[in-house]
């Protein structure tokens, strides 16, 4: 076959997945694109440039004949389940997708006697919360079944790295935000009823719950940015925060908003919008990422708003 | 035409150059042994993974059919697939490429289309998941101004070489020999595609199709049962079991386990079984439109293939005989 590299992408239909599709295609590589079978056709849709296949992670035989054939040059492992507030509802697809899927992965690499460098996204949700900018070395305190099944990823890819000699290095991305994410995301969420209310479809009211959690807000453009330069250059067995290393508080995203909205809009608290251990303050501290890699965010966080808003209204 | 034909020593790849010879085309058969197949082609013995060896093979040529691919149910290493199946059709675009030529027939399959009652491209086995690479690499190849057609052939059937490619056949002579142990997924709709009609189709698309074209060629879409049915009308050979999907569940378990330990190849696998659970009728109105793609009646072609085995078997006899 060609000198090109090949690029496997797990997860590749979902939000951060289909952003690292449009870095990696503008590159000269194969990009295979794995995603969950029945979800996300509308994104394979859209990029025709990649190879695509339905792939149920949590078989074995599959993952593993699917590695060996493709015998990828990089691995983005990004399929998960994604969201913390939704782990203590499917607590048993977080932990199953997230842990074992990535053992699956890992093994499949391992079978198949292959040196692929491998990226695997976890989540700052796997800190133990604390008032101050979160580091690498910081105390871990998994709240969630979502951050318990993040830990596990982490010590699988740790031991593929030392026992297997597999390069997998680790992303702990912090909240991640911009267009085509998912509306059962805050932000998202408040971009679609802002979008809805000026097409007349929904009254002018936001129901929201807590506020006054701070978070570190990257744009999702700039996170899998980051993906690419630490599958490059990051060290082997190592972790990386993605973060800005700034903190907004959640009502900082619903007034930037709120400003962009071309209709007046009302917001009004609800209190069954509160996710159970809602941790007051997540930041973190990016200056392993920034010193070692040269990665830092560019995308102000304006732009993210307004891009996020834009997506919405042109979904209408 | 000097057509180019790869994969020309297999199952449907004889159909093929035989074909092409009968509508008076000059072929060049290329395959790792085609000088010793007896086919009315030039020969050029050469693997598909030999990028240089398809170029040079493609060299005189003003079309290809490419129809090599490894069909099989499992190979220890899944790398072949890849290599066969996707690699393949990257060294004949690029052959084509080297040397101008304008018209290419790629051989897919509908194992690279989502099945009828599904949505998506899966990848139950190592042959679906290549097949799926590989027609999607042919779009993208056509996006790009390649000048591809391809062809979408169902459940290819009929007298010819038992290969792997050949399951039908296989199947109905493991019947009539008492071998064959039950049917899975007997209820299950193929689109029985006879190897002639199939072969035809690749001719009149070297000849007529549009270029960036996709054609799908089945056949009867039926149930697996009713090519036994058939078989029963003419033999009076009873009908197969119908064995259930547990367990064939746990046969396919069993038998991937012992190739995987002890070497064997596995006749079922896991994968393949849950290809075998599907329904995969076709459409072929397009390639009967635009190619004159004539479907023969599945009672006829299976007769063919028991007059086939019944000659095979006097032949052998008479072999042993003398």
């Amino acid at each position: 076959m060609s000198g090109r590299p090949t690029v496997l992408v797990t997860g590749a239909a979902g939000f951060a997945g289909s952003h690292l599709l449009d870095v990696l295609l503008a590159r000269d590589c194969r990009v295979v694109g794995l995603r969950r079978p029945g979800i996300g056709a509308e994104v394979q849709a859209r990029y025709p440039g990649a190879e695509w296949l339905e792939i149920e992670l949590l078989d074995r035989d599959v993952v593993r004949h699917t590695l060996a054939g493709i015998a990828p040059d990089v691995l983005y492992h990004l399929a998960g389940a994604p969201h913390a507030g939704h782990s203590w509802g499917a607590s048993t697809d977080a932990l199953a997708i997230n842990a074992l899927a990535t053992h699956h992965v890992l093994e499949g690499i391992r079978v198949a006697g292959l040196r692929t460098r491998v990226l695997i996204s976890s989540s700052a949700y796997v800190y133990r919360p604390a008032g101050h900018a979160l580091g690498e070395d910081d105390p871990l305190e998994p709240a969630n079944p979502y951050a318990i099944s993040k830990i596990a990823t982490e010590l699988a890819a740790r031991r593929a790295t030392i026992h297997d000699g597999i390069p997998v290095v680790v992303a702990r991305s912090f909240n991640h935000l911009g267009p085509r994410q998912e509306s059962s995301f805050f932000g998202s969420a408040v971009a679609r009823q802002i979008a809805q209310i000026e097409a007349g479809r929904l009254d002018p009211v936001i129901r929201v719950g807590n506020l006054d959690a701070a978070r570190d807000f990257t744009d999702v453009r700039d996170t899998v940015r980051a993906y690419v330069a630490l599958a490059e250059r990051g060290e082997p067995g190592r972790i990386y925060n993605v973060c800005s290393g700034q903190a907004r508080v959640v009502r900082e995203l619903l007034d930037g908003l709120i400003t962009l909205s071309r209709v007046p809009v009302t917001v009004q608290p609800d209190p069954e919008r509160l996710r159970p251990n809602d941790t007051p303050l997540l930041l973190g501290n990016p200056s392993r990422i920034t010193s070692e890699i040269g990665w830092k965010p560019e995308i102000p966080f304006g732009r993210t708003l307004q891009d996020l808003l834009d997506y919405w209204r042109q979904s209408m | 035409m000097q057509v180019l034909v790869t994969g020309s020593t297999g199952y449907l790849g004889r159909a093929i150059v035989r074909a092409l010879d009968r509508a008076g085309h000059a072929v060049v058969a290329y395959s790792r042994s085609a000088s010793a197949s007896g086919l009315p082609a030039t020969t050029v013995d050469g693997d598909i993974r030999d990028a240089a060896g398809v170029a040079r093979a493609a060299r005189d040529c003003n079309a290809i059919v490419h129809a090599a691919a490894l069909v099989a149910v499992w190979r220890r290493q899944s790398r072949e697939f890849d290599d066969i199946n996707v690699g393949g059709l990257a060294n004949v675009l690029e052959a084509a490429r080297q040397h101008g030529i304008p018209r290419i027939v790629y051989t897919s399959s509908f194992l690279a289309q989502p099945p009828g009652d599904y949505r998506g491209v899966s990848a139950w086995n190592d042959y679906q998941r290549t097949k799926a690479l590989a027609s999607q690499a042919a779009d993208r190849a056509v996006a790009q101004g390649a000048p591809l057609i391809c062809l979408y052939p169902g459940v290819i059937y009929g007298p010819g070489r038992m290969t792997d490619g050949n399951l039908v056949g296989k199947m109905i002579a493991d019947h009539l020999a008492g071998r064959l142990p039950g049917l899975v997924g007997s209820d299950r709709i193929w689109s029985f595609a006879y190897v002639e009609d199939v072969a035809a189709a690749h001719v009149a698309a070297i000849e007529r199709g549009q270029i960036g074209g996709r054609y799908f060629l089945g056949g009867e879409n039926a149930p697996q049962m009713r090519a036994f049915d058939i078989v029963r009308e003419i033999t009076g050979r009873p009908l197969p079991r119908r064995l259930p999907g547990w367990l064939a569940s746990c046969a396919a378990l069993v038998d991937e386990l012992r190739a995987t330990w002890l070497g064997s190849t596995p006749q079922l696998t896991t994968g393949t079984l849950e290809i075998l659970l599907h329904d995969w009728p076709l459409d072929s109105t397009r390639a009967e439109q635009e190619l004159g793609y004539q479907v023969t009646p599945l009672r006829d072609g299976i007769a063919n293939i028991v007059s086939w085995l019944a000659s095979e078997r006097l032949a052998a006899e008479g072999e042993s005989a003398s």
